[in-house]
């Protein structure tokens, strides 16, 4: 019956087939064109969606695969080539007022040498006066620190010039010596005063003992109490008395070895001084004796000849494209990616060149020895397997390897290109804040003052001792970037180059939180009763206050009197022997890349690593004894702020806010205090970068930022 | 005798294509759907939380998966610390509201999840949720 109808149908009602066969081709185009088949797929063959591929479709598909990839790898290495071109005309374009700059520092280095050594002279006589009119030792302190500096200071001028003044050279190391030797007499002077302090008060106490007992002996003979009594209070006042003059002893004792430091403290830094003023005699003859000639011993121009010439690229030719880099006429990946790495390394080279001629300018050296003390930047990038790569892919794990591989490759070129683009803003950023005059202090009359030379030396715990304002400095540098134009980070917007200080974005919104505390226009932030140290400078500060743990100032946050920053990334161990890298800038501190790996101690590979704690001071979560770690981390300020902060490391620190130095710690190893300095400084409104260095010695680590925020 | 049967000779129009196709395009879509979520996800073993509500993918919906070694990824690419910084950063700065969803493998280290919640975080991104597998049962 059924066949007959569908037989009838079939010859009479076309309508019908035309249905069945519509239905049929719309489901075949839509299982065609949505992804069913490969859904079916994955749930038939799993996480593996090439699974019963041929050898040569996985060959073919890899190939495809390759083929796209190379070139957005050659891409990212035409986009290196680029930066590198450009870092060239950075470095090209300040190589030669670097140059013309060395050599103005070559034919003055006597003379400034000279000036150096007349500073230094005059900070020691003012400590050897110091110690004559027995000034609290802090201020001998200080000003040894400042003489030291400037001998500092005038060594390196005379690097410059050493060729002919190798006497002069010896003569001011000599002095040097002799400066450190009344340093340590004075520390044992002081030290030999707080034992004197501590017999005092033990003498003064048994003495004190000794009186009352003597009182008790008379209350009790007059009140005639038994013999027994008497004798035994008196055998007791006895001993006393015995105790009372063998602290007086002791203390008469330190007292004639304190006296007999004092002279040693004195004549030791009368020496010193004999010493220096000795070497400016023989400088002043010897340029008095060539005045008229040449210029004293300026060598042929060594620092600027030390330059590279600025490459096409290192190793060989730029690739100029997939063609070009390719081979056989296929792109080959391994291949842009090896010149994509010469590309990262000579943007590198170029960076570590500015970032030398930058050194050389803020800590006053050569440049030759700039360079051996910054680290080149070379991230740990893996190595391709060429073999994966150059051979078909012949069965899914081949393919998923070498499709791994590709990937890789595209990955780190991108990488690559960030870094490379990174590199070139600092480097523009550097190069905008040189100024190719002359030391600060030498020409304060003839040009704008250099604020970065300003902030490091108020930077120097040595120099500016335990409080420091640097508010003004910072916001003033700011100012003076924002009109050069550098790109700073003004509103906290996305980008901006780790080492810019940012300007003020405005002033009418501006909050100085210490402004209350301001005694009057230039004067510095008084607690008075509520302070300590030096009139009040500091404010009281115990390691478990109760400080609010966070990264963000701004009007909806948690209020609270004190805060401290407790998100960080670390890095580290960098290598440190015998602590021969403690002056050495690794990677982070020209560039922070957070993505980055590097190599650390004993070849160990580092990376950044995200840190949290719930009390003030941070321990990187692999300390270590010996060793140099960082730490960074991002704050941020709804509107410009000057803030109070205390600062602490375990061991030596040095501390950096927008790339500015705010503390630069003593090279004595130490422990950690939650106030070990404080620091008056400016945060610009948005996003300020923070960079902790810190020197690990013996045993544990750590280090400690908080921010006072209460009105006094 | 012979019957004749009448043929239904009435033309009409059939409503059973239309509805067909009507169905295969809903099915075409389903499908589509399906697979976008595909797409964004590793394979992570979640943790399981008995208060999971079932959320459709959203389009602008970025996903941070964290697997079981603390590696983090956008979607389903690998991505480092910095990167992952700046890219939350641009989204903050388009649309401080942009949904982020949080993929952590149940053994993924705690502290890389803090680390992610702490970046929106300082970004300003409060738009965040955690995806967590219904409890069986």
């Amino acid at each position: 019956m059924a066949s007959r109808r569908l037989s009838r149908w079939s010859r009479h009602d076309p309508w019908f087939l035309m249905s069945v066969g519509l239905h049929g081709l719309i489901l075949a185009v839509l299982v065609y064109l949505t992804p069913v088949r490969q859904i079916v797929r994955e749930f038939r063959q799993g996480s593996h969606p090439v699974s019963g591929m041929s050898a040569r479709e996985l060959a073919n598909l890899a190939e495809t695969i390759e083929v796209h990839a190379a070139d957005q790898i050659a891409s990212n290495a035409r986009e290196l080539g680029s930066v590198l071109d450009q870092m060239n005309e950075v470095q090209g374009g300040i190589a030669e007022k670097f140059g013309a700059f060395a050599q103005r520092q070559q034919e003055n280095g006597a003379r400034d040498a000279l000036q150096a050594m007349g500073q230094a002279a005059e900070q020691m006589r003012a400590a050897a006066d110091s110690i004559q009119n027995d000034s609290e030792p802090q201020i001998t302190d200080r000003l040894q620190a400042l003489a030291e500096s400037a001998q500092e200071r005038a060594r390196r001028k005379l690097e410059v010039v050493e060729s002919g003044l190798v006497s002069i050279a010896t003569g001011q190391r000599a002095a040097e010596e002799a400066h450190q030797q009344a340093k340590a007499v004075h520390d044992q002077h002081t030290t030999q005063m707080s034992r004197l302090a501590g017999l005092e008060r033990s003498a003064a106490a048994e003495q004190a003992r000794a009186e009352q007992m003597h009182q008790q002996l008379q209350k009790s003979q007059g009140a005639k109490r038994p013999q027994a009594q008497i004798d035994q209070e008196s055998a007791r006042l006895t001993a006393q008395q015995q105790r009372a003059d063998g602290a007086t002893e002791d203390l008469e004792a330190a007292r004639q070895d304190q006296g007999q430091l004092h002279s040693q403290e004195a004549e030791s830094q009368r020496v010193a001084l004999a010493a220096q003023e000795e070497v400016m005699g023989a400088l002043r003859k010897l340029m008095e004796g060539q005045s008229g000639g040449a210029s004293l011993g300026p060598q042929p121009p060594t620092a600027v000849a030390g330059l590279p010439e600025p490459r096409t690229g290192p190793g060989g030719p730029r690739p100029a494209g997939p063609e070009a880099v390719g081979a056989q006429g296929t792109p080959d990946v391994v291949q842009i990616y090896h010149e994509a790495r010469a590309l990262e390394d000579g943007i590198a080279e170029r960076f570590k060149e500015v970032r030398a001629m930058d050194l050389a300018m803020v800590r006053d050296m050569t440049l030759e020895d700039a360079r051996k003390d910054i680290e080149l930047i070379r991230p740990v990038r893996p190595d391709l397997n060429v073999e994966l790569l150059r051979e078909a892919a012949r069965n899914e794990e081949d393919f998923e390897a070498h499709k791994e591989e590709v990937r890789t490759a595209l990955r780190e070129t991108s990488s690559m290109v960030n870094l490379g683009r990174r590199m070139l803003e600092m480097a523009t950023q550097s190069v905008a804040k040189m100024k190719f005059g002359t030391n600060v202090r030498l020409s304060p009359d003839e040009e704008a003052p250099d604020f970065r030379l300003i902030i490091r030396e108020l930077a120097m715990e040595d120099v500016s001792g335990r409080f420091s304002d640097l508010a003004g400095m910072m916001e003033a540098l700011g100012d003076e970037q924002g009109g050069q134009g550098a790109a700073g980070n003004r509103t906290g917007s996305p980008g901006g180059g780790d080492g810019g200080a940012g300007g003020r974005g405005t002033k009418l919104d501006y909050q100085d939180l210490t402004a209350e505390e301001l005694g009057g226009a230039g004067a510095l932030p008084r607690f008075g009763d509520k302070g300590e140290g030096e009139g009040g400078l500091m404010p009281e500060l115990r390691p478990d206050v109760p400080a609010v743990g966070a990264r963000k100032i701004s009007p909806d946050g948690r209020p609270g009197n004190w805060m401290f920053v407790d998100t960080w990334y670390t890095v580290g161990p960098f290598p440190n022997p015998n602590r021969v890298n403690i002056d050495r800038e690794f990677p982070p501190d020209s560039l922070v890349d957070l993505d980055a790996t590097y190599v650390g101690k004993d070849g160990q590979r580092i990376r950044w690593r995200f840190v949290q704690s719930d009390v003030p001071m941070v321990r990187p979560p692999n300390a270590e004894p010996y060793g140099i770690w960082y730490a960074y981390t991002e704050f941020y300020c709804d509107r410009p702020r000057d803030v109070i902060i205390a600062l602490g490391t375990d061991d030596r620190g040095t501390l950096k806010i927008n790339g500015l130095p705010v503390w630069i710690s003593s090279k004595q190893l130490k422990g950690w205090d939650i106030d070990e300095v404080w620091r008056r400084v400016h945060f610009n409104q948005g996003i300020n970068r923070i960079l902790y260095r810190v020197e690990n010695g013996w045993q544990t680590m750590g280090f400690s930022l908080v921010l006072r925020l209460e009105e006094p | 005798m012979r019957v004749r049967i009448e043929d239904d000779e009435n033309v009409e129009v059939q409503m059973a294509p239309l509805i067909d196709c009507v169905f295969l395009l809903i099915s075409f879509f389903l499908v589509a759907t399906t697979l976008k979520k595909l797409e964004k996800e590793l394979p992570l073993e979640l943790p399981q939380a008995a208060a999971a509500v079932s959320k459709q993918v959203e389009d602008k919906m970025t996903v941070v998966s964290i697997d079981r070694d603390g590696n983090l990824y956008l979607g389903s690419e690998p991505v480092g610390q910095g990167y992952l910084g700046r890219r939350l950063r641009e989204l903050a700065g388009q649309n401080p509201q942009h949904r982020v969803r949080i993929d952590a493998d149940r053994d993924a280290p705690v502290w890389a999840a803090v680390q992610v919640l702490d970046v929106c975080n300082f970004e300003n991104l409060r738009n965040v949720g955690i995806r967590t597998k219904q409890k069986e049962g």
